[in-house]
């Protein structure tokens, strides 16, 4: 029996705690406290008048609040599926395609995740640039030119092309993570199933999507998490919150109203509700995905 | 063994990318070796930001300081991001001597130091003798700055914040075309809209900065104070019911919403950013842009159409003889309430106001000085375009607008801007009436008001 060096190990996880503490776990309980307060950017914390509930009282009668957290709610519902989706199906058809050209695509649909958010932000923004943009010139030399329109300015569109680069960006990273959820799945199951006359489409369906179901289900939260995330940058870049709020989303309506307006208690209840939404749907849908394993 | 070499490249490649984070902030020399007594009264802390007129005026006002006050050391941090660099450290006590930011940029931070009373009475450098000892400073400032809550936020007579450089903003066109064409720029809305029509096949009358419907200020104000008069924009400023939502107010609303709906507006402007409108207006696809007289210096390597040449003119009115208002534009100066050195901080801000500073800012900047005699004296060093569009006050019938916004409560959510120019947008994509606008802008004054009465 070897004698496990617990001061060793101590010591050596010390750092990190320590670093998690202080950069992580102390701001986050500050954040909370300063939620029940009147901290502006001068009179924070101890210094401000400890108010209970009433931020939130005012959040849920803000109307700008409502806007930002349905603009949310619609990208959550629609951004994390669709990138899952075509993450999966990109990684399907990577392993068990005859396609040469593996790596290159492989490269080529990861590259997105690696640039700066704020490039992709400024590469889309020109993308659906009015009378410059190549979405535009596109539909043109197709011969679709009634749809041609202000993309970024139209409060019908503003939000779903805010999506669009959302999900370009992050397709090829859990595109790979499936690919490596894949690659456990043992080839014989699929030949198996080739010999019995199943094609490409059943083969997904039936094989990978089942075997996968745990890592579909961490991609998925793993994706919503983002998408509350990686949604402030490009709405602040490519619309600054949209024609009239159009294209605002929870975070950056906290940004606002914390740097702008100087209301810092007012965005940690903001962020604080952020928080809960994210804990409570990456809970449920752990339990969704889960429920198969157990059973 | 290769390995290990190529390892250890990889290495020192990463090591070399963590100095990209060191940015160069610190200027100002450290010549001055005395530590001890003399060193916290002959040392100058400022913070500055850095817009669009760049840091070449603040590098060589910063050395003529220093060179006319023996043993003075100012220690400059000038960046972009300024607000997010001084944040902390005045939470922390630490202020800065002077600052140099605006309190309508988007950091909110003067902002919150007006709504904090976190600034310096500076009353008295302008009730004493300027920088040259040849006058009291206060008669050197161009008239209607310092009583405007530009200056006193609190409108007590108290001044708090003091103009940097003011100018004139107004309606941007190209004289070449206008000229050449034979063309006249509009005085009412009848005019503006019938030049509208008559250039209608060669380009659009009417663009502006789309996702920034904030640069609309300086088109809406000037027109309600023309039609309706100094106290109509005065109710507004003091958030008062029915200020907004009243048929004077409505009528230029509609004038506003026509140039959407009567097909003015160039193609797609809502979708822009600053940029992208003020350089498709240069090159030709609208005739008119709402702009300040640093559009041209910002949009200096910008591409033009052939022979282009800046020139302002003022908003149109409802009737020929109303008085043409022109919003001016002012960027402030500051002194924090804890700051370690007011004193030395005061002699700098009356230094700033002297003929060499206000040249050097000419100079560096193209941009004038809120000096009476600002304008002529940084005449040899503007660009002529840029010296006759500030000469837009010399027109007939003009007049002065600087609003005068009263002071927001602690606590209050809303900002004023977003509240009365999100909706245009809305109202330029045919989502909004007019009267819904005028109704969402009565509500917020309304939340205001109340927010107002809560906090005394």
């Amino acid at each position: 029996m070897t004698k496990k060096p617990k001061l060793f190990i101590i010591l050596c996880a010390a750092p990190a705690l320590l670093l998690t503490l202080i950069f992580m776990l102390l701001p986050m309980l500050n954040a909370i406290y300063l939620s029940f307060t009147s901290s502006t950017a001068l009179k924070i914390g101890f210094d401000s008048k400890f108010i209970f509930f009433d931020n939130y009282k005012y959040m849920f009668q803000d109307p700008y609040f409502i806007q930002a957290l349905v603009n949310t709610l619609k990208l959550m519902a629609v951004v994390p599926v669709i990138t899952v989706f075509c993450g999966l199906v990109f990684a399907f058809i990577l392993t068990q395609g005859r396609l040469r050209e593996k790596r290159f695509y492989r490269t080529v649909f990861f590259l997105p995740s690696v640039i700066s958010l704020t490039v992709v932000g400024i590469v889309w923004s020109f993308v659906f640039n009015p009378n410059k943009g190549i979405l535009n010139h596109l539909l043109e030399i197709i011969g679709l030119e009634s749809m041609k329109r202000p993309w970024l300015g139209d409060s019908k569109t503003a939000l779903w092309c805010i999506a669009a680069a959302l999900i370009w960006q992050s397709v090829g990273y859990y595109m790979v993570m499936h690919v490596a959820a894949i690659d456990g799945i043992s080839q014989d199951v699929y030949e198996s199933a080739a010999i019995d006359g199943a094609n490409g489409f059943q083969q997904f369906f039936g094989i990978t999507v089942p075997l996968l179901r745990n890592s579909i289900g961490i991609t998925y939260v793993l994706a919503l998490s983002g998408t509350i995330n990686l949604s402030f940058t490009l709405s602040n870049i490519m619309t600054a919150g949209g024609p009239n709020g159009a294209s605002s989303v929870l975070l950056q309506y906290m940004y606002t109203q914390g740097m702008r307006n100087a209301n810092f208690g007012y965005a940690m209840a903001i962020a604080m509700f952020t928080l809960l939404i994210a804990i409570v749907l990456a809970v449920l849908s752990r339990k969704i995905t889960n429920k198969e394993d157990r059973s | 063994m290769k390995k290990r070499i190529v390892a250890g490249l990889l290495i020192l490649c990463m090591g070399f990318g963590l100095l990209g984070g060191c940015s160069k902030e610190d200027t100002g020399s450290n010549g001055d070796g005395n530590a001890g007594s003399q060193a916290t009264d002959q040392e100058l802390n400022i913070a500055i930001f850095q817009g669009g007129y760049g840091e070449e005026y603040w590098e060589k006002v910063v050395k003529l300081f220093e060179e006319s006050h023996e043993g003075v050391t100012v220690n400059m941090e000038i960046s972009p991001t300024i607000a997010d660099i001084i944040r902390p450290r005045i939470v922390a006590g630490n202020a800065p001597d002077f600052i140099a930011l605006n309190d309508t940029q988007e950091d909110g931070l003067i902002l919150s130091l007006i709504k904090d009373r976190g600034l310096l009475d500076i009353t008295d450098v302008f009730d004493g003798e300027n920088y040259a000892g040849t006058g009291i400073l206060r008669d050197d400032i161009k008239e209607g700055l310092l009583e405007s809550t530009k200056c006193e936020p609190y409108a007590d007579g108290k001044i708090y914040l003091a103009p940097f450089n003011t100018g004139p903003q107004g309606l941007i066109y190209n004289k070449t075309y206008v000229s050449d064409n034979g063309l006249e720029t509009a005085a009412t809305w009848d005019d503006f809209f019938a030049l509208g029509d008559q250039i209608k096949d060669d380009r659009a009358l009417f663009t502006y900065q789309g996702i920034y419907p904030g640069y609309m200020e300086e088109m809406l104000w000037p027109a309600i104070a023309s039609s309706a008069g100094m106290e109509a924009i005065e109710k507004i400023c003091r958030y008062e019911e029915g200020s907004f939502d009243n048929p004077e107010v409505l009528e230029v609303l509609r004038n506003i919403e026509k140039i959407s709906s009567g097909g003015y507006l160039l193609e797609g402007t809502v979708g822009m950013d600053h940029t992208e409108s003020q350089s498709e207006m240069m090159l030709g696809k609208s005739a008119f842009i709402t702009n300040g007289v640093w559009m041209e210096n910002e949009m200096a390597d910008a591409p033009r159409e052939e022979g282009f040449e800046f020139a302002m003119a003022t908003m149109p009115t409802n009737d020929e003889n109303d008085v043409r208002y022109i919003l001016d534009s002012c960027e402030q100066f500051s002194i924090p309430a804890d700051a370690k050195n007011p004193e030395l901080a005061k002699e700098f801000l009356r230094f700033l106001y002297s003929d060499e500073s206000v040249k050097a800012f000419a100079e560096a900047s193209g941009a004038v000085f809120a000096t009476k005699t600002g304008r002529e004296i940084s005449k040899d060093y503007l660009s002529e375009s840029t010296y006759n569009m500030y000469g837009v006050y010399d027109e007939e019938n003009t007049a002065s607008l600087i609003m005068n916004f009263e002071a927001l409560p602690d606590n209050c959510k809303l900002n004023v801007s977003d509240e009365v120019f999100n909706p245009l947008t809305s109202v330029m994509n045919g989502e909004m009436t007019v009267e819904e606008w005028a109704e969402s802008v009565e509500s917020a004054f309304a939340q205001i008001r109340a927010d107002i009465e809560a906090a005394e």
